[in-house]
C-alpha cells in the first residue's frame, strides 16, 4: 500500500510539473521554476510559522503566494534595466534560498524539514503524512496537495490555452485585442508558484524543477503543436516517475534522485533521436546534400544527349567515387539514363523540364 | 483651449486622431507629443531614423505600450472600445519563430478577438483562416511548421492573419522588410486594396524609395512627429533632410514635383 502511494503521488506530481512546465518552456522562461523552486522555500517555512499549523491548506496558499510575490520582484528588478538580467535571478533566489535553509535550520516553529528533504524531498516517507477528516483516514497528505495543483493546472489549461498560447507566442497581439497577457500571465505564475510548492515536500526542489522543464524540452523536439506538447511531455514526466520509482527499489536509494536521472535521460535522447534533434539534423543535412548532387548532375545533361561519363565527373571536380554514388542515386531516382555500355549519361526523357 | 469644432462638424469620424501622445520607456520619451490625424481610406507610411518611436507610435496607439498623457481616438472612440476593429501586424522579429505550431494555427489567432475569452476557435475560425491564406497565396503551406518559412512567408503568415481580423483600421510594423520584391509586389497590391475598400493602413516603412509608390499619406517622425500629410505635400527633399539630419541617400527622388 506504501508502495502505492508513492508511486501514485510521484504520477501526480510528475503531470503536474510538466504541464505547468510546458508553457514556461515554450515562453523561455524555464529558469522562473528554478526559481520558484528556491523562493517558495522561505515561503513555506514562514507561512508555517505564521499558521502553525502544518496541515493547513492555508500554508499551500501562503508559501505559493510567496514565491509569486518573488518572481514577479525579480521580474520587476529586471525591467528597471539597474541589474543585470541574469544576475538579479543568481543573486536574489540563492539568498532566499538560503534564508529558507537558516529558517529550518533555526527549526522555526518546529519544522520538520531536514536540509537534505529540501533538495531530495521525502517521497519514500510521504505516504505516512496522512490527511485525516473527523477521524477518518484519507490517504497521504501529500497526495491531496499534488492533485489539487494537477486541477488547478489542468482547469486553468482547459479555460484558458487559447489566452496562454497567443500571449506566449505573440504578446502584442494578445495585448492589442484586449486579452490581458500580463495578467494572464500573472495568474499563470500563480498556478505553477502552486504547483512548484504542492510538489515540494515530497519531491524536492530538484526533482520539481526537472519535471517542470526536461518533459517540456524533451517534447517540443518531437512534436509541432503545443497540444502535443503538452501531451508528450505529460506522457514523458509519467514514464521518468515510473522508471525513477523503478530504479530507486532496484537500487534501494531514494526515487526522487532517479527520477530526476530519468527525466534527464530521456531528453538526452530526445536531444540525440528526435526529428529535431542532433542527429536527424545532420541526417537532413546529408540528404540534402546528395539531393543538390543529384540536381547538379542532371543540370549538365540533356534528354536524347548522352555525354561522357568521365568528362561529365571532370567539370563537376568530383572523386570517382563521389560522382559514381550521384550518378547511381540518379538513375535509381529515375532523373538520369546510364548506359554502362558506352560509359554515357543522360537525362530521363521525364526530367527536361527539371 | 481645446478647439475641436471644426471635427465635430465633421458627419463621419476619424478612422484614426491621436493627440499628444507621449510614451517613454525611461528617461527620455520615446515619442513626444505626437499628433496624427487619418481619415477613413488613407494609406499611410511612418518614416523616420532607427529608434524614432514608429514601433512606440503604433504600440502606444494601440495601447499595447502605457503612454505619459495624450488621447487616441480610433472612429471616433477608445481604442479598447474599437478592439474588433484594429488589426495589429507586429514587427515579424517581434516572436519566436521556433513556436511549435502550424501556419494555420497562427492565422486563426486573427479570429481570437472576436471569439472573446474562453471560446476555442472552430469550424468556423479555421474556414476563415483558409480563405486568408488563399488570399496571401499561401494555402499550400497551411499545415506548415512556422519554423521552416522563410522571411517573406512569414510576413504573408503575418498579413493573413490581421486579414483574418477583418478589421477598418489596421496597424503594420515594417510589413516589407526582408521579403524579396515579388512579396513586396503582393503586399503593396494587398494595401492598395484595403484602402480602396475604405479600410485606412498606418505602416511603418523604412525603404524611403518606395514610399511615394506605395503610399498616399507620410507620418514623418523624430520622437516628436515633423509633419503629416500627403506624400506628395510632406515627403520632401526639405523635410527628409530635417527628419534624418542631412544623412538622406542621394537615389531618393525628389517627390514634391511629382
Ligand atoms: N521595451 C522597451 N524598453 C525600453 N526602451 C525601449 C523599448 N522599446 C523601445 N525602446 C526605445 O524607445 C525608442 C524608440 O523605439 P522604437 O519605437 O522601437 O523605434 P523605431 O521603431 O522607430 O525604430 C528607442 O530608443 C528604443 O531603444
Ligand atoms: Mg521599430
Amino acid at each position: 500500500m506504501i508502495e502505492f502511494w508513492t508511486l501514485a503521488i510521484a504520477a501526480v506530481t510528475a503531470l503536474a510539473c510538466a504541464l505547468s512546465g510546458t508553457f514556461l518552456v515554450l515562453k523561455r522562461e524555464a529558469l522562473v521554476s528554478e526559481g520558484l523552486a528556491h523562493a517558495v522555500l522561505p515561503g513555506i517555512v514562514i507561512a508555517f510559522a505564521l499558521t502553525g499549523n502544518r496541515t493547513s491548506p492555508l500554508l499551500l496558499v501562503g508559501a505559493a503566494a510567496m514565491g509569486l510575490v518573488m518572481i514577479l520582484a525579480v521580474q520587476a528588478i529586471r525591467r528597471t534595466g539597474v541589474v543585470d538580467p541574469t544576475a538579479s535571478l543568481g543573486v536574489v533566489f540563492p539568498a532566499l534560498f538560503s534564508v529558507g535553509v537558516l529558517l529550518t535550520s533555526l527549526e522555526l516553529a518546529g519544522t520538520h524539514f531536514h536540509a537534505d528533504c529540501i533538495i531530495e524531498g521525502n517521497l519514500a516517507l510521504a505516504p505516512l503524512d496522512r490527511l485525516e477528516l473527523g477521524g477518518r483516514d484519507l490517504g497521504p497528505r501529500a497526495f491531496w496537495s499534488v492533485s489539487a495543483a494537477l486541477l488547478l493546472v489542468s482547469c486553468f489549461l482547459l479555460l484558458l490555452f487559447k489566452e496562454l498560447k497567443l500571449l506566449t507566442f505573440d504578446g502584442e497581439l494578445a495585448s492589442s485585442l484586449g486579452f490581458r497577457p500580463g495578467r494572464v500571465h500573472v495568474a499563470w505564475l500563480a498556478v505553477v508558484s502552486f504547483t512548484v510548492v504542492a510538489s515540494f515536500e515530497a519531491a524536492g526542489s530538484i526533482l520539481v524543477v526537472a519535471l517542470m522543464i526536461a518533459p517540456a524540452a524533451s517534447a517540443v523536439l518531437w512534436v509541432n503543436d503545443v497540444r502535443h506538447v503538452l501531451g508528450l511531455a505529460a506522457v514523458l514526466a509519467l514514464a521518468s516517475a515510473f522508471a525513477g520509482h523503478h530504479l530507486g527499489l532496484v537500487m534501494d536509494i531514494a526515487p526522487a534522485g532517479p527520477m530526476a536521472t530519468s527525466a534527464g535521460v530521456l531528453f538526452l535522447v530526445s536531444l540525440a533521436l528526435a526529428p529535431r534533434g542532433i542527429l536527424m539534423k545532420g541526417r537532413a543535412r546529408r540528404r540534402a546534400l546528395a539531393q543538390m548532387e543529384v540536381d547538379l548532375v542532371a543540370a549538365r545533361l540533356e534528354p536524347g544527349q548522352p555525354r561522357d561519363w568521365e568528362s561529365v565527373r571532370g567539370e563537376l571536380g568530383w572523386t570517382t567515387k563521389r560522382f559514381g554514388g550521384a550518378v547511381s542515386r540518379a538513375v535509381s531516382g529515375s532523373a538520369v539514363v546510364h548506359d554502362t555500355g558506352a560509359r554515357t549519361l543522360h537525362l530521363s526523357p521525364g526530367q527536361a523540364q527539371r | 483651449m481645446i478647439h475641436r469644432s471644426s471635427r465635430e462638424h465633421s458627419t463621419e469620424p476619424l478612422a484614426l486622431d491621436v493627440e499628444g501622445l507621449t510614451v517613454t520607456y525611461g528617461k527620455e520619451p520615446a515619442l513626444w507629443n505626437a499628433d496624427v490625424r487619418l481619415g477613413r481610406g488613407a494609406l499611410a507610411a511612418v518614416v523616420g531614423p532607427n529608434g524614432a518611436g514608429k514601433s512606440t507610435l503604433l504600440k502606444a496607439a494601440l495601447g499595447v505600450v502605457p503612454r505619459v498623457s495624450g488621447r487616441v481616438r480610433v472612429l471616433g472612440e477608445d481604442p479598447a472600445r474599437r478592439r474588433r476593429l484594429v488589426a495589429y501586424v507586429p514587427q515579424r522579429t517581434s516572436v519566436d519563430w521556433d513556436f511549435p505550431t502550424t501556419v494555420l494555427d497562427v492565422v486563426m489567432m486573427g479570429t481570437y478577438g472576436r471569439l472573446g475569452w474562453f471560446r476555442r476557435p472552430g469550424r468556423n475560425e479555421r474556414a476563415l483562416a483558409l480563405g486568408a491564406l488563399e488570399q496571401m497565396e499561401l494555402a499550400d503551406l497551411a499545415g506548415r511548421q512556422i519554423s521552416e518559412l522563410s522571411g517573406g512567408q512569414q510576413q504573408r503568415v503575418f498579413l493573413a492573419r490581421a486579414l483574418v481580423q477583418d478589421a477598418e483600421v489596421y496597424f503594420m510594423d515594417e510589413p516589407f522588410a526582408g521579403v524579396d520584391a515579388v512579396t513586396e509586389q503582393s503586399i503593396a497590391s494587398l494595401l492598395g486594396h484595403l484602402a480602396q475598400r475604405g479600410k485606412t493602413i498606418l505602416s511603418v516603412h523604412h525603404d524611403l524609395a518606395t514610399v511615394p509608390r506605395y503610399f498616399e499619406h507620410a507620418v514623418l517622425l523624430n520622437r516628436a512627429v515633423q509633419a503629416v500629410g500627403t506624400v506628395k505635400e510632406v515627403f520632401h527633399r526639405g523635410n527628409l533632410d530635417r527628419l534624418y539630419g542631412g544623412r538622406v541617400p542621394a537615389d531618393v527622388p525628389e517627390f514634391a514635383s511629382t
